[in-house]
């Protein structure tokens, strides 16, 4: 006969009084305000890079070369966005001039990217630049001169945009970096494979093999100075060296007759890693260059291929079959069984460990579909970047930002290109080459 | 007087159980149950059963009218099915027939990379523009528009340092930090161009697509709201009230009428944890004067900053770096740009730390600058005099 519900709300009444009292007798006499804010705009920063200054007449055009390379260096990276020269309100007409910030803060830039270029009498060229931070209204590091030949201006202008991209990302330069791939031309039936070696935007091409014997998966040595792939020049797969300023090859490691492939230096670049099948059985093989000798790494009675090294070269990322399904693994790099390090569903291949031994990036083969994807070192955190009836063999920017792969389409006339994308999944961006290409690797940074 | 006591009593009782008997409702018309629906039900034999099944359905009732059919007009042509193009071997971006291979290694131009010759540079920078400095704490300032080119010749920077020839760079930026920026409001002289829609080609398309069609959607801007007017009602009388405190009624009459202005009105839209982290850390500002900001005019502040706060051209370390930055406002609505102090961070390197200091300090001060300082009521002065912001962008990666 009580009512119920007015007890009810009398006892509710009670505790909440008391859980405010408890509270108000424990949280922190504080005076400040406290915000959490967990959703940053990521759209590309916008820059202004007004045409470097010619100091004389025969830089003009040498300047506005120049001042090309850097801008588009800095889109392709899908963190900046060029402002055009037709927005911008303030000129700059000397190097030395002060600048004016308000011209660039009007039309929202935020970097200034100025310099000035001057061809001297004996033909070599002399590039200066300065970066501004315009919110700051400051100078964004030192200014940089950089004296070269005539025919390495496009090495110059990298330069630059690799110092602007470091300074305001944080993250280590790559544009100032050469791709070897697999040039491909010809039916799909029957195609004609050279090896090829580019600037990273896909200037400068020049191939160092004929096009008389297959060619696959070639890798920079750690210095740039030579390439080591797979030939079949003698008509059975081998693991060839080529020196790349001389163009001398020679055939390396290799048990008897048998086949042996995917190679890859170690980071000192004193050794080399292989697969080899032997018997009908296919496992890593390790050889010192300087010795000759080698070493049997695995002895499952599975596949293991594509192997990689850490970038300490303690350890080496592989694939094997051993679980019934090709999956990622990663072992000591003087041998072993290595611990598995992929679960996910689908196949798993061609892993290739980040420079900055942050990630490794490898191919997945599910449902279908083709995907270049990364993970930790130890498994976690796998992320698919992209998506495609075909994506398969990645490689690693020299800053561990960027990766570039094999994409082809599909269909008789299907051909394959080389793609990049950050590491982030984003900006997709198709890589110039002159012709198909496939098996891209990426050098280090030049010097 | 004993029996005169007795019936008093006994009266009193008989009162008291009538008044609770009334209170209770005990004489409270009782709900009538709903009646009982009573169906009337006979016994058939299997017999009648029988003849009821094979007697005449009879007239049959009247069925409703069938709509009149449609009129057939003529249809529209029925496009007929495209066929499918016979298979024609498309343009190839590669030559199609197998070219001769070559003789020898197109290695003509084959060379190493021409070489640069770096030559350390430190050429001085410019002299900053004149105005670079913390502005002068001033009542509201006023919006200015932005400074055009000039007119007038500046002074040209010193010449460059001598360089040394065939030297590699040394490209670490200074160290230094960068000059102190100006807090006053500027105009937004330039519109914002339109950024670029990005998604991850793994996502599913009809997250990206939906994603596109939202940041199409979406406006690029809109005006800020004016400043909320001062409201010092409640003010008042909760300072007076708490200094008054003369009688405990008044009090919590007082109390009571001045809940409305320190409960949040405005429908919440901070998830549970930002509630969490508000209740613990401003829970203790209700002992400051004036009132309470409300969770609208906290997730302005937010939004405002957050609108400027751009990490697109930062490193992936920069990207899972969290920092927590504490600054100091003054009461015209703009940050003290000395006091932006980094307070904690996690989970980055030192320069990615110190970049994402660098980005939060600029969207702090920036968005006051382009908002003509933030909108906060002055009345809660106290209660933002002094703010911790933790920029967290570990999710968007």
């Amino acid at each position: 006969m009580f009512n119920v519900a007015f007890f009810r709300r009398l006892a509710v009444s009670v505790l909440m009084g008391a859980a405010v009292l408890a509270g108000s007798m424990t949280t922190p006499a504080s005076a400040e305000l406290r915000i959490v804010i967990r959703d940053p705009n990521l759209s590309p920063m916008p820059f202004a890079v007004p045409t470097f200054v010619a100091r004389n007449p025969a830089a003009t055009d040498l300047a506005n070369d120049i001042t090309r390379v850097i801008a588009a260096d800095l889109s392709n990276t899908g963190l900046f966005r060029e402002i055009p020269r037709d927005a911008h309100v303030g000129r700059i007409d000397s190097f030395d001039a002060p600048i004016q910030f308000s011209d660039w803060t009007a039309i929202n830039s935020r970097a200034l990217i100025t310099g000035s270029v001057l061809v001297e009498g004996d033909g070599r060229i002399v590039v200066q630049f300065r970066l501004y931070d315009v919110d700051a209204g400051a100078p964004l590091g030192e200014g940089l001169q950089f004296v070269g030949t005539a025919d390495g201006w496009r090495r110059m202008a990298h330069k630059v945009a690799d110092a602007a991209y470091s300074r305001i990302t944080g993250e280590g330069p790559y544009f100032d970096s050469r791709v070897v791939f697999v040039s491909e031309v010809g039916p799909k039936d029957a195609r004609q494979k050279r090896i090829g070696v580019m600037d990273y935007d896909g200037a400068n091409v020049q191939y160092l093999t004929s096009s008389d014997s297959i060619v696959l998966a070639p890798r920079f040595s750690p210095d740039g100075s030579r390439i080591i792939y797979t030939g079949y020049e003698s008509g059975f797969p081998k693991v060839t060296v080529i020196d790349v300023a001389s163009l001398a090859k020679r055939t390396v490691g290799g048990v008897d007759q048998n086949m042996s492939f995917a190679p890859r230096f170690s980071p000192d670049g004193s050794r080399v890693v292989y697969s080899a099948e032997v018997a009908g059985n296919t496992d890593l093989y390790l050889l010192d260059i300087g010795s000759g000798s080698q070493t049997r790494l695995t002895s499952a009675p599975s596949i293991e291929t594509a192997p990689d090294f850490s970038p300490d070269g303690s350890q080496i990322v592989f694939e094997s079959d051993r679980s019934g399904a090709p999956q990622l693994y990663v072992m000591n790099a003087a041998g072993g069984e290595g611990t598995r390090i992929s679960f996910g569903e689908g196949r798993y291949g061609t892993p290739v460990w980040s420079p900055r031994n942050d990630f490794i990036a490898f191919t997945k083969q599910n449902a279908g579909r083709f995907h270049i994807g990364v993970m930790r070192t130890d498994g976690s955190e796998e992320r698919l970047l992209t998506g495609a009836f075909l994506d398969e063999g990645p490689t690693w920017a020299p800053n561990g930002r960027v990766v570039m792969f094999t994409r082809e389409t599909a269909g008789a006339n299907g051909a394959p290109a080389l793609y990049t994308v950050d590491i982030s999944g984003r900006n997709l961006q198709r890589a110039a080459t002159p012709a198909a290409a496939s098996d891209p690797a990426w050098g280090p940074l030049l010097r | 007087m004993e029996k005169r006591t007795a019936v008093a009593i006994s009266g009193a009782a008989h009162a008291g159980v009538l008044v609770w008997a009334l209170l209770a409702g005990y004489f409270s018309p009782v709900e009538e149950e709903p009646p009982i629906q009573i169906a009337s039900v006979g016994i058939v034999s299997e017999a009648e059963f029988q003849a009821a099944l094979s007697r005449d359905p009879g007239p049959a009732a009247p069925t409703p009218e069938a709509p009149a059919a449609p009129e057939v007009q003529d249809a529209p042509e029925t496009p007929a099915p495209r066929e499918e193009p016979a298979p024609q071997p498309s343009p190839r971006p590669e030559t199609p027939q197998t070219p001769p291979p070559d003789a020898a290694p197109d290695v003509a131009q084959l060379v190493a990379p021409p070489t640069t010759e770096v030559v350390t540079e430190a050429p001085d920078a410019p002299p900053p523009p004149p105005g670079a400095q913390d502005a002068p704490v001033s009542p509201r300032p006023r919006p200015r528009p932005a400074e055009r080119i000039t007119q007038t010749p500046t002074p040209a920077p010193p010449p460059l340092v001598e360089t040394a020839p065939d030297v590699e760079v040394a490209t670490e930026p200074s160290p230094e930090p960068p000059v102190e920026e100006q807090v006053e409001p500027q105009e937004q002289a330039a519109p914002e161009e339109t950024t670029t829609a990005e998604t991850t080609e793994a996502d599913t398309p009809a997250a990206a697509e939906v994603e596109a069609l939202v940041t199409s959607l979406a406006p690029e801007d809109s005006p800020r709201p004016g400043r909320r007017p001062n409201r010092p009602a409640p003010a008042q009388t909760q300072t007076q009230t708490a200094s008054a405190a003369s009688t405990a009624a008044t009090s919590t009459e007082t109390a009571t009428a001045s809940a409305p202005a320190t409960t949040p009105s405005e429908p919440r839209t901070v998830n549970t944890e930002d509630a969490l982290r508000e209740a613990v850390a401003g829970g203790g500002s209700a002992a400051q004067e004036g009132p309470q900001l409300t969770e609208g005019q906290k997730d302005g502040f937010r939004l405002a900053v957050q609108a400027c706060w751009d990490l697109g051209a930062v490193s992936t370390d920069t990207l899972r770096t969290v920092i927590e930055v504490r600054f100091e406002m003054r009461r015209d609505g703009f940050p003290v740009s000395s006091s932006i102090r980094l307070a904690d961070s996690r989970g980055g390197t030192p320069a990615s730390t110190q970049i994402a200091l660098e980005r939060a300090r600029s969207a702090i001060i920036g968005c006051a600058r382009q908002n003509g300082g933030y909108d906060l009521p002055d009345e809660s002065y106290e209660e933002w005099k002094e703010i911790v912001v933790v920029f967290d962008p570990t999710q968007r990666f």
